[in-house]
Formats: structure tokens, C-alpha cells, sequence
């Protein structure tokens, strides 16, 4: 037994080859397991299928066999909490993926999903083995299969430390969550030289697809971080919102802020004309519990803030127009922004709060033949269709379609809250005026009268009380007691149940 | 899990301080500090490198603006001209107040540098993507 044993010890200590480690180092990045070793806690790791090896002997790949076959699969806890893991190994034939590669992430999905864990996915791969031909595409195929099938079921984030190019980047694209590294991360369906083949365009990684542009420009991306190890602690972060699958409830922490502080410095943040701006931001963070607020996107869509945080120790999602960017309204991106997040949010038991301060959908030709329509509808859809408790605080302005789309109680909001400053109507009124009386308007050749059904329609609209005389806002409160009253609301929707008819899948707009 | 313990001698501001740290679970860290035992979070811990980079207000990590223009975001009237010409600006200096969406909308420099002409006057109205003013 003891040859045997060395046997073993011999085959292990490969596994951990000082020299591909160096190769990875010289980088300046991380090996596959220093990355899952700083992911989980101290010691949990238990890989699987560690000596799987290719099998594939075409172009003899079997003299490029490697214990393992360039991924690292298995589990581990975070904080305690199981979760399953993969780490491709750039080490060995650049992280490119095979037909056994894909087998073992594809077991490790298959357990997350049956065992309701969340499972993570560290990327670093130069994507299909060329090799494997039509097997490492296979391979692929396999792996988004299993992603849809476990979305919204089991949390799935993905941690891109090094490229993930061509059929790859869907993997983390179907994945809830895609976290990437500032001159590491790189995501794109075709390389910068094939583009200059095709287009004549010259570019290079981190312009065509480098973390900024993804977190930025093309809104793949939600986390851009400094350096991996912030993915890491970032990961932990996010997961401690979530619960690890659908049918649990996220997890509460004992608060450590007290549940009916009163807001105090809402009054001076939020500017009582609503033609100010205002960082919503900070509005946020004097409402949720201290030092819980956790950004997500924060770089795409300025326009919409969405985040999760704690209130009462409980999380939450928050969903915010952010006035200080384009007037806090809502264009195509901050709706594909909003509704991505509200249906993670239902799919994960997480109640969503809408701080509304939105004078509404961004006008232009450019949005509307872009289609404004359809992704407007996304964000209808998405809170129309949740059946978490839903809560709208109207601080200032709601105006039309997004009125509707943020706090209209006959979208399904369970409780809509105004400050005494909100403004709830189809327009604002020198708007209205103009098309309500137009034809008068331009009959009359003083401009008394205008005067005085603008301030008609101010004195009407330009409050919350008209709205809550027809029951569509259930209470006005004192903006000092918006933590507070969010925390009594919560706590007795706690329970909500809402049956929906049973049918495949509704058809969201795309 | 196994259970380790280090020993340290820290030195700060001339002052000898020894240090126990005991790992004692994955949640938590025990450091004792001459004699006061205090209780670290795992996961409120940071790894090796800086983690000063990752917060909200890091301007670095955006992608540089490039042209030597401002554009209007969205439509609008120019409800005041915060800058002149030949002014030296700075980074997140409100350069003009657009009127758009019932809001005055702050239009803040992408960037360091000399206003070289402002190409629209108060009162104007603007289309999306309308050049507002050059930089030299």
C-alpha cells in the first residue's frame, strides 16, 4: 500500500507543477487553484475528475496529456456555504477546451443544479480545442445547455480572468452574473485579428472587449475590478444576498443599524425643486442599512442605479433613477438594465424596492428606431410578472409610461409610497397645457390664460394627493420616515404568495 | 479544520505591540492585541493586493473620452454657461446647465483642460449629440 500510496502522491504532486505555475505568475495572474483557493474557505476545496486526460489522439493531442485536461472542477464552502466551482488552467494548451474539459464542468453543473448550490465558473480559456474539432463545440453546446436549465434556479456567476473568446463568451453570458478584470478580462465572438481580416478595422483586445468596454459600453459585463483578487472578494459579496437556490429565502444578518431610524438627511440630499439634481446614491445609502448597499452595473446605464442591500438585515433588491444622468430617465440600456435585474430579483426571492424620481422614457429618434418599444416593454413585463413584494417610494417626479412602469399599483406594485414632494402625472404641465388647450391657447392672444391652466394642472398633478385620492398611493410620508415605513411594509409582505396559471414560459420582449 | 495559530511582534509609532492571530473557523479570525482578543470577519478580510481600486468614485477605471469635444447627451435648452473661453477646466467641473426632462441636467468636463470655443449660447436649443464646446 505505501508504493501505492506514492503512486499517488506522485501523480497529485503533478497536478500542483511548480513550473506551469511560474508561467501563469510571470503575468502577473493567478493558477487555477490560487484563484479557487482565495475564492473558497480555508481548506473546503474538494476537487473531482482531477486526472481526467483528453482522449482524443488526433494531431497526437495524447502527447499533450494532462492530469486534469486544463480545468478544475469540484466544491467548496464560501462563509461557510457550499458552492461548486470550476477554474480553467490557461497552463496547459492555453485553458482550451476539449471534450473531457467540457464533460467535467458539465458534471459539476449538473450537481450544483441538483443539489441547489450556487455554482461559480472562473474563465481563462482560449476557447474550443481546435484539435477536438466538432467535440470541443459539442463540449460547449453541453455546458449552455445546462446553464439554461439551471437559470433562475441556482445562482451561476461567472469570473472572466483572462479571455473567453468566440462560442465561449456565451457561457458567462448566460450565467447570472459576469465579473471582469481591468487589462486581463477579454470577451468577444471575433478576434481583433479576424476583424481586420473582414472589416479593415484595426483594434486591439482591451478596446474590442477588455472589462471596461463590457461594463461600460456593451453592458455584458456588471463587475469591473482593479485586479482578480477583487472578483474574489466581490463574489463573496454578491453571494451573501443570495440564497443558494429558488426555493430558499436569501439569507438574513443580524442588522446593525436600527430598524426606525429616521432619515435625517434625506431632507438636505434631495432638492425640493425638481428641476435640481441630486445624487440618488447617497439616497440610498441613508435609507438601507449602513454600509449595505452593493452596486451592480455601476458603470453601464448611469441613468438607473440597481443594487442589492440589506433592510432590517433583510436583502433587497433596489432599483432608482439616478437624476445626476440624463435626468434619471429611462432609455433603451437602463431598461434592459432594470428588467434583467427585477427578474433575477423574483427568481430569487428577493423583494424589490423602486426609489422613483423619473421624469419618463427618453425621447428621440435615435431610441425609438432603435426600439425604445420593445425595450421599454421589457421592464413592464418584468414587474408585471414578478410575484415578490414589490414597493415603489415616488421621492419626486413619476411621469407616463415610466409612472407606470415604476409605480403604478395596477402594474402590481403592493404598496406605492409618495413623499409629500411627489409629482404623479401623464406630463409635466406646460406640456400638458400646450396639447390639452392648444387651440385656445393660440385663439387668446394674452398669455393669462396659459398662465393660469398651468398652474391649474401644477396645483392638480404636481402632487401626490390627487393620485392617492383614487387609492393609487397608499400613504404619504415624511421622506424621514422612508426606512422605516419600507421595513413595517416588508416585514408584512414577507409572506406574500401569488399563484400564476401554470403554462411553459411567458414571452418576454428581447 | 485544522487549527493554526501565529505569533508577531508589530512595531508602531516606536511601540512594541505582540500579536496572536488563531484561525479559528472559516468565518472568523481571532487577533489578540497585548492581551484585548478581537474577532475578524473572514469575509470582511482582503487579500494581498490594494483593494482601494474598487469602490464607486474610482474615475480610473473609465474608458478614456476621446475627441476633443463635448456633446449634448440628450435634447434640450441651454439654461446657463457655467464656463467662458480660454478657461482652464477641470475633471467633473460643471461646464454648462442643460435643460432637458424637467431637470436642469449638469454637463461636467470629461476632462482637464482649456475651453478653445463654446459653440452654443443660453437660451439655444440642442439636439442629442450636438457638439456644446471644443477643447484645445
Amino acid at each position: 500500500m505505501k508504493d501505492k500510496n506514492s503512486i499517488l502522491a506522485n501523480r497529485k504532486k503533478e497536478l500542483f507543477s511548480q513550473a506551469r505555475a511560474e508561467v501563469q505568475h510571470e503575468k502577473g495572474k493567478l493558477t487555477a487553484r490560487e484563484r479557487l483557493d482565495m475564492l473558497l474557505d480555508k481548506g473546503s476545496f474538494t476537487e473531482l475528475e482531477a486526472f481526467a486526460r483528453l482522449r482524443s489522439h488526433e494531431f497526437n493531442l495524447q502527447e499533450k496529456q494532462v492530469d486534469g485536461d486544463a480545468v478544475v472542477t469540484g466544491y467548496g464552502t464560501i462563509s461557510g456555504r457550499k458552492v461548486y466551482v470550476y477554474a480553467q488552467d490557461a497552463t496547459v494548451m492555453g485553458g482550451s477546451l476539449g471534450e473531457i474539459h467540457a464533460k467535467k464542468i458539465v458534471h459539476v453543473q449538473d450537481l450544483s443544479l441538483q443539489t441547489g448550490c450556487p455554482i461559480i465558473g472562473i474563465i481563462d480559456s482560449g476557447g474550443a480545442r481546435i484539435q477536438e474539432g466538432v467535440s470541443s463545440l459539442d463540449g460547449y453546446a453541453e455546458i449552455f445547455q445546462r446553464c439554461v436549465a439551471a437559470s433562475g434556479v441556482v445562482p451561476q456567476i461567472a469570473v472572466i480572468v483572462g479571455p473567453s473568446a468566440g462560442g465561449a463568451c456565451y457561457s458567462p453570458a448566460l450565467m447570472d452574473f459576469v465579473f471582469m478584470v481591468k487589462d486581463m478580462s477579454y470577451m468577444f465572438i471575433t478576434g481583433p485579428q479576424v476583424i481586420k481580416l473582414v472589416t479593415g478595422e484595426e483594434i486591439d483586445f482591451e478596446k474590442l472587449g477588455g472589462a471596461m468596454v463590457h461594463n461600460q459600453t456593451s453592458g455584458v459585463a456588471h463587475f469591473a475590478m482593479a485586479n482578480e483578487e477583487g472578483c474574489f472578494h466581490f463574489v463573496k459579496k454578491l453571494l451573501r444576498f443570495l440564497p443558494a437556490n429558488n426555493l430558499e429565502d436569501p439569507p438574513r444578518l443580524a442588522p446593525e443599524d436600527t430598524a426606525d431610524r429616521m432619515c435625517e438627511r434625506l431632507l438636505e440630499i434631495v432638492p425640493v425643486d425638481s428641476t435640481k439634481p441630486y445624487d440618488m446614491k447617497e439616497v440610498i445609502e441613508e435609507i438601507v442599512d449602513k454600509d449595505s448597499f452593493f452596486g451592480l452595473q455601476r458603470f453601464y446605464a448611469k441613468n438607473a442605479i440597481i443594487g442589492l442591500a440589506r433592510l432590517d438585515g433583510y436583502p433587497v433588491g433596489i432599483v432608482a433613477n439616478q437624476p445626476k444622468v440624463l435626468a434619471g430617465c429611462l432609455d433603451i440600456d437602463a431598461s434592459d438594465k432594470i428588467a434583467r435585474f427585477v427578474r433575477f430579483c423574483d427568481a430569487f426571492n428577493i423583494p424589490v424596492v423602486n426609489l422613483v424620481d423619473v421624469p419618463g422614457y427618453l425621447p428621440g429618434v435615435d431610441q425609438e428606431h432603435r426600439g425604445i418599444i420593445r425595450h421599454g416593454a421589457k421592464i413592464l413585463y418584468a414587474y408585471a410578472e414578478a410575484t415578490v413584494p414589490k414597493i415603489a417610494v415616488v421621492l419626486r417626479k413619476s411621469y407616463g409610461g415610466a409612472y407606470i412602469a415604476l409605480s403604478s399599483k395596477k402594474l402590481g406594485y403592493d404598496q406605492v409610497i409618495a413623499w409629500p414632494s411627489a409629482e404623479l402625472a401623464v406630463m409635466g404641465a406646460e406640456q400638458a397645457v400646450d396639447i390639452v388647450y392648444g387651440r385656445e391657447l393660440r385663439d387668446s392672444s394674452s398669455t393669462r390664460l396659459r398662465q393660469e391652466k398651468v398652474s391649474e394642472f401644477r396645483s392638480k398633478f404636481m402632487t401626490p394627493y390627487t393620485a392617492a385620492e383614487m387609492g393609487q398611493v397608499d400613504m404619504i410620508i415624511d421622506p424621514r420616515e422612508t426606512r422605516a415605513t419600507l421595513i413595517q411594509s416588508l416585514a408584512f409582505l414577507r409572506t406574500k404568495r401569488q399563484v400564476r396559471v401554470r403554462r411553459k414560459h411567458g414571452i418576454i420582449p428581447v | 479544520m485544522p487549527h493554526e495559530e501565529y505569533k508577531a511582534t508589530i512595531k508602531i509609532k516606536g511601540r512594541k505591540l505582540k500579536l496572536r492571530i488563531e484561525e479559528k473557523d472559516p468565518e472568523s479570525i481571532f487577533v489578540a492585541i497585548e492581551g484585548d482578543t478581537y474577532r475578524v470577519r473572514t469575509s470582511d478580510l482582503i487579500t494581498r493586493r490594494d483593494w482601494s481600486k474598487q469602490r464607486d468614485e474610482d474615475e480610473d477605471m473609465y474608458l478614456d473620452e476621446e475627441g476633443n469635444t463635448v456633446v449634448s447627451p440628450i435634447p434640450g435648452v441651454i439654461a446657463r454657461l457655467a464656463v467662458g473661453e480660454r478657461e482652464d477646466v477641470q475633471k467633473g467641473q460643471v461646464l454648462l446647465l442643460l435643460l432637458a426632462m424637467k431637470m436642469e441636467n449638469e454637463i461636467c468636463s470629461p476632462r482637464d483642460g482649456t475651453v478653445k470655443r463654446i459653440r452654443v449660447q443660453e437660451g439655444q436649443a440642442v439636439q442629442a449629440n450636438d457638439v456644446l464646446l471644443e477643447f484645445e
